[in-house]
């Protein structure tokens, strides 16, 4: 090993706090939505990273490192939440929306969005979206989803996560994930309209 | 929950046209991978003469903009958990 590959591959467990434990606690507060949660997520990175350095190759950067150990583990929670979702299963039906909500069942043309709930104009909302307000109502918004969707839908936006791969994490065929994303997304934007786009 | 029968449905026939559900089941799809031709087709054909679902694509990549955003806030970890972690990574460091 010559000098510079030695030199990437030292890591300095001492500075982790300083360096990164903000950073990691951003990472898992703003993927699973609970303070405690992420505290254990943070340490339970560490931990590992700690049993594991010797297997440091220096290929990543330290930081790049604890992230990958720590995606590792928010979807670890993901996945058990799915499989043994907190929500009993008449819970979880209460929260979803039936598509016939939105969609027409009868009638000449099926399939046509319902006058009441189709999507109106966001005037403006481009340059709303920095609200403070927003972040509440996405949170609560979110928080209305079935957790086993609230699940498939955080892992879609953690960090170019492929469907193939969310659909064997959480043991879902392909159309249920699209139908999953398709029904979640619809009801987030009912939610989002209602609550906090003024059209 | 089974596969929507309506959206099944589309890929299996010969119709191209779509109703409103399907041609949103088509984009949020498009957004992470390509399409058949077929369902590309018939989706640009939809959206040429359908109002609602061009409102609809907007705000699914205002949604999408704003989660990612809202992704990559900085949360301060409390000083008092910080200094927790390192006394924990500290008695760590030595036995193992």
């Amino acid at each position: 090993m010559n000098d510079v590959a030695k030199e990437a591959s030292i890591l300095n467990p001492e500075k982790w706090i300083d360096n990164y434990a903000d950073y990691l606690y951003s990472f898992a507060y703003n993927r699973v939505s609970d303070e405690d949660t992420a505290k254990d997520l943070v340490q339970d990175t560490f931990l590992s990273a700690l049993k594991a350095r010797s297997g440091f190759k220096g290929e990543a950067s330290e930081k790049t490192w604890l992230v990958s150990i720590l995606k590792r583990k928010i979807i670890d929670l993901y996945r058990k939440n799915a499989a043994h979702p907190q929500q009993s299963f008449e819970e979880s039906e209460q929260y979803k929306i039936a598509y016939s909500h939105y969609f027409t069942e009868t009638g000449f043309i099926k399939g046509e969005w319902n006058k009441s709930v189709g999507p109106k104009p966001w005037n403006g909302s481009d340059k709303t979206i920095d609200q403070k307000e927003f972040k509440h109502v996405l949170s609560a918004c979110l928080g209305k989803l079935p957790k086993v969707w609230s699940s498939v839908f955080a892992l879609k936006y953690l960090e170019e996560e492929e469907s193939e791969s969310i659909c064997k994490e959480l043991d879902i065929t392909s159309s249920n994930y699209w139908v999953i994303i398709h029904r979640a997304k619809l009801q987030m934007r009912e939610c989002l309209e209602k609550n906090w786009i003024k059209a | 929950m089974a596969e929507d029968k309506n959206i099944a449905y589309f890929n299996k026939g010969f119709s191209l046209n779509l109703c409103c559900k399907q041609a949103t089941y088509l984009l949020l799809k498009k957004e992470e991978k390509p399409l058949s031709f077929k369902e590309e087709y018939a989706l640009k054909f939809h959206m040429s003469i359908c109002k609602l679902c061009r409102a609809f694509k907007i705000q699914s990549e205002i949604m999408n903009n704003a989660i990612n955003k809202n992704l990559n806030q900085m949360v301060l970890m409390p000083q008092k958990e910080k200094n927790n972690l390192k006394v924990l990574i500290n008695s760590n460091l030595g036995n193992i």
